[in-house]
């Protein structure tokens, strides 16, 4: 009986011994491993977290842009017109004008708002030669966005700055000829009027596209076309048409 | 136990910054011989980028967060578009179609 007895309380002792140990195990190791992932884990949750919100922020960046070229001392000067259409605020960090970064500036746009980013001086490399100019703009977050009214091009023929994704199309209803056709730029003050199109087309045609150089936010053009009968011209249409930023084309048509 | 921790914690931290790299190719041009491609980290962590394409041998760069890097490896560029693979050292990948401006 003494033997069993001193068996149990050493049994005893040795559990107590044993309970010690294994808390002690679970206080300076488990615990801290299992608070250390934990940790891990919930960086990495907030991470996530972050960068969709990021990547969310990135695809609902929404401006566009287009291309105001200004003559100052016979040189072009480009400057971008932007229009920041998202509700976040947009950094323009760089502008790309074919291999040349520009990006001494610091060009902020606030949400649902506009602003005139100056590019500075266009070089045209060779006077003599056509040169096309791709225009890009790069956003603080990773989006690059083109501009929405075209390319600028030189013409070295004319030595004028043309963007040809502007047209006024004249169409008939039915094949005509003596036509001429006038088309004059409406500007504010009316004085001088610049008149893009002033043409007679003696053959028979059906439809005429004249190419606009560039347009600023939204501009007019009347469009007057005119038949000729021995020598005497007639009035076939006269009208206004708007071109702007966001359309591009427009169409005058002539009733038969 | 505790290296076992560590090595988690690292494991993980390792993981985070694999899925918060964030890079684009900006712009390419090129000469007779040479490929120019920039590249930019918009992303939170610092990365290396290598232009994986076969016939491309070139080392690894290191691309800061928020920085503009221009890559030029030598290669003869043959027929009107050349697809550019940029990998990253975990594992990311960007392409990127570049058509000769004829």
């Amino acid at each position: 009986m003494c033997i069993i007895d001193m068996s149990c309380r050493r049994r005893g002792t040795s559990t107590i011994y044993g309970v010690m140990i294994f808390i002690g195990i679970m206080f300076t190791a488990v615990i801290p491993m299992l608070l250390v992932m934990n940790q891990a884990d919930t960086l990495h949750e907030m991470r996530k977290v972050e960068v969709g919100r990021l990547d969310e922020e990135r695809a609902l960046e929404d401006i566009y842009f287009y291309l105001a070229l200004t003559v100052v001392d016979e040189a072009p000067v480009l400057t971008l017109k932007i229009s920041n259409r998202g509700e976040l605020a947009v950094r323009i960090k760089g502008v790309w004008v074919n291999d040349t970064l520009r990006d001494d500036f610091d060009c902020i746009i606030p949400p649902i708002s506009n602003m005139d980013l100056e590019i500075g001086e266009l070089m045209v490399p060779d006077p003599t030669e056509p040169v096309i100019y791709h225009i890009l703009a790069v956003t603080d977050r990773g989006n690059i966005f083109s501009p929405t009214c075209g390319i600028p091009k030189y013409d070295p023929e004319f030595m004028v700055w043309t963007m040809d994704d502007f047209v006024i199309l004249v169409t008939m209803e039915k094949r005509m000829h003596n036509i001429h056709i006038i088309v004059e730029k409406l500007v504010d003050p009316p004085d001088p009027p610049e008149i893009l199109c002033d043409e007679d087309f003696p053959a028979w045609f059906f439809s005429y596209s004249i190419n606009v150089p560039y347009v600023e936010e939204t501009t007019n053009y009347q469009v007057e076309v005119y038949q000729f009968y021995e020598q005497h011209p007639s009035l076939l249409v006269v009208e206004v048409v708007s071109l702007s930023v966001l359309d591009s084309s427009a169409e005058v048509r002539v009733p038969a | 136990m505790t290296i076992t921790a560590k090595d988690y914690a690292e494991e993980v931290v390792n993981m985070t910054d694999t899925i918060c790299e964030r890079f684009i190719v900006e712009h390419v041009n090129h000469s007779l011989m040479e490929l120019s491609v920039w590249i930019y980290n918009y992303g939170d962590v610092d990365i290396d980028v290598k232009i994986t394409n076969p016939e491309i041998d070139n080392d690894w760069e290191k691309v800061a967060s928020g920085e503009l890097k221009k890559i030029d490896i030598t290669y003869a560029i043959s027929g009107t578009e050349v697809g550019i693979n940029v990998k990253s050292r975990r594992d990311n990948d960007v392409y990127y179609r570049y058509v000769v401006p004829s």
